[in-house]
């Protein structure tokens, strides 16, 4: 097992370039994702997806005393502690690899599409197409030959840093506090089991200055095979119930209306 | 580089075409791009200025992100709602065969073995066709994961599917082993489901996770004794347990509005295409508890099929709507 391995996306140092987009599509040879504008600032992708894993977003606000404020943050899949997708999946396909990556193995997959729902934060996504589900791999490929992620590698701004959690979640809590110092309204988002039980930490977590729902980020995601316990129970008190109203409709009441 | 990392990266695979290293997705199939549903295109936006629409400016949202889904539904087709319902019939029709053999009627008990294999024929069929990689199906017989419902409703189905088949080689007499084991594969197969839609960040369907379940049962329940009156089966057996199940599947059904609540996570069983739907199958299955009691059998049997039908695609379709409603993803849970 080497060492755990992940991200340290920064906002506060984001330019909004999208070279980590590019930089994606062209190691990992994504298809395109149609040359259209939205409306939405510069977001033309608007949300991670089967061929989109990186999506950079802009979020635009105004307000009285600051005038227009333009905030940039490049999403990732989250490689959380505790994957939904990987303990949903029904086959298998999706692994932690020997990085604590979350890796779905294209070869397995089968395209049931439940890891979609299961995930919190709306990453992996089925492929139109190709019918089977893609996300971010932390360029295991690249990863393999002792090269950085390819996002991480393009971004001219260090917004996107890659390495071993442990040093990254420390230079994570410099960082916040060197930014509050300054006055910055900064925070992290997912940097480990405490701050986010729910998924019991990121290994992709996050310097925001902002709230986290103004980058679609939920504020308190909750993996759902965390109470998977209680929904089985649930389903076996209402099997026993169901097999009590036929046993009862056929024991009570005799054969006759 | 080390000699070692250089063997390493020769090491690589290489994509004869284009005489380059093959990356991690280079073998993804891509025939067409879905643009976003308000895009406006750009592709030779100079040659033909015309005809291009304006792009809309989107206001910015004060709480999200452009008002932008934070999660994604289930990209399935009508084919699991289709299968929720199949399967559902399947399982209940199992139970109520052990109860039939119970009271001694072989006539009901081999009717509903018939129902019971139809319905995890069908519903094996819909599953896989619904599948991105229908050959890939035995895949999902890889592992074994209590995590993950689906794998665990994998083994119920073909586990029940074989019980049924056997049921139809060499039908039961009495309330045997084979039929009880049926009885126990049938209440999984009727139950797992609530489980499996609970299991996902879709907060309207995650938010009633303890009462799916229930609501899927009670369900079952009601649309194998609504195809049985339909098909005129002529037994009280039959009668009570319809009305029974149809009773319960009522109660289930405000326990999972309960559980929703009144706020926005449970506005899609009251608002839009899936509002109607699950609204227009409280009313039929309400119509046809009294058409039981009257002894209407065949319109009781038409109703409550047409309710458990609309039930199964309420519940997918809310599904869709919540997870593409961001207030609802973003809201404090209960």
């Amino acid at each position: 097992m080497s060492e755990t391995v992940g991200f340290l996306t920064d906002t506060t140092l984001c330019i909004g370039c999208k070279a980590c987009e590019v930089a994606c599509k062209q190691w990992n040879q994504l298809p395109d994702d149609g040359f259209a504008l939205t409306g939405r600032s510069y977001d033309n992708t608007t949300a991670l997806g089967a061929s989109t894993w990186r999506h950079v977003l802009f979020a635009e606000q105004t307000s009285t005393t600051h005038g227009i404020a333009w905030k940039m943050m490049s999403d990732v899949c989250k490689h959380c502690e505790r994957a939904g997708c990987l303990e949903a999946c029904p086959t298998g396909a999706i692994i932690r690899t020997e990085h604590g990556s979350i890796y779905i193995q294209p070869d397995v997959c089968n395209g049931c599409g439940y890891c979609v729902p299961a995930c919190p934060f709306g990453v992996v996504a089925r492929s139109e197409d190709d019918g089977r589900a893609w996300k971010c791999t932390l360029c295991y490929d690249r990863l393999q030959g002792q090269l950085e992620p390819a996002c991480a590698k393009a971004c001219p701004t260090d917004s996107i840093e890659f390495g071993p959690i442990e040093r990254l979640r420390e230079k994570a809590t410099a960082r916040v506090k060197a930014l509050r110092e300054q006055g910055v309204d900064a925070r992290l988002y997912g940097e480990s089991a405490e701050a986010q039980p729910g998924t019991e930490g990121l290994h992709a977590f996050f310097v925001l200055n902002d709230r986290p729902e103004a980058f679609n980020l939920p504020p308190d995601p909750q993996v759902p095979t965390k109470g998977v316990g209680r929904s089985w129970l649930a389903a076996g008190l209402a099997a026993a119930g169901l097999a009590a109203l036929a046993i009862g409709a056929a024991l009570f009441g005799g054969t006759h209306d | 580089m080390t000699d070692a990392e250089i063997a390493r990266a020769h090491e690589r695979e290489l994509d004869p075409e284009r005489n380059d290293a093959r990356a991690e997705a280079a073998l993804q199939d891509a025939h067409h791009t879905a643009a976003a549903p308000d895009a406006a295109p750009i592709g030779d936006a100079a040659a033909h200025h015309e005809h291009v629409a304006p792009v809309p400016a989107v206001a910015a949202s004060t709480t999200g992100y452009y008002d932008l889904p934070v999660v994604k539904a289930a990209p399935w087709k009508w084919f699991v709602p289709a299968y929720f319902y199949a399967g559902g019939v399947a399982g209940a029709s199992s139970l109520l065969r052990g109860a039939a053999l119970l009271a001694r009627d072989r006539r009901l008990a081999k009717q509903l073995g018939r129902l019971a294999f139809a319905g995890e024929a069908i519903g094996a069929a819909l599953l896989v066709a619904d599948l991105g990689k229908p050959q890939r199906f035995h895949h999902m017989m890889r592992v074994v994961r209590p995590t993950s419902p689906m794998n665990v409703g994998t083994w119920i189905l073909g586990a029940s599917g074989l019980l049924g088949a056997l049921e139809l080689v060499r039908p039961s007499k009495r309330l045997d082993a084979a039929t009880i084991a049926a009885m126990i594969t049938g209440g999984g197969l009727a139950t797992y489901t609530g489980v499996l839609i609970g299991n996902t960040a879709v907060p309207a369907w995650s938010h009633a996770r303890t009462a799916m379940p229930a609501l899927f049962a009670a369900s079952a329940g009601a649309s194998a004794a609504s195809l049985l009156e339909l098909a005129g089966v002529r037994s009280p057996l039959v009668r009570r347990f319809a009305l029974a199940a149809k009773t319960a599947e009522l109660v289930a059904a405000r326990a999972v509005e309960a559980s929703l609540g009144a706020g926005v996570v449970g506005e899609p069983l009251r608002e839009g295409r899936s509002g109607k739907l699950w609204r227009g199958a409280r009313w039929l299955q309400g119509a046809s508890v009294i058409a039981t009691v009257l002894r209407a059998s065949r319109v009781a049997g038409a109703l409550g099929t047409l309710a458990g039908v609309m039930t199964r695609f309420a519940i997918h379709e809310a599904g869709r709507a919540s997870a593409a409603d961001p207030r609802a993803t973003l809201a404090p849970r209960t």
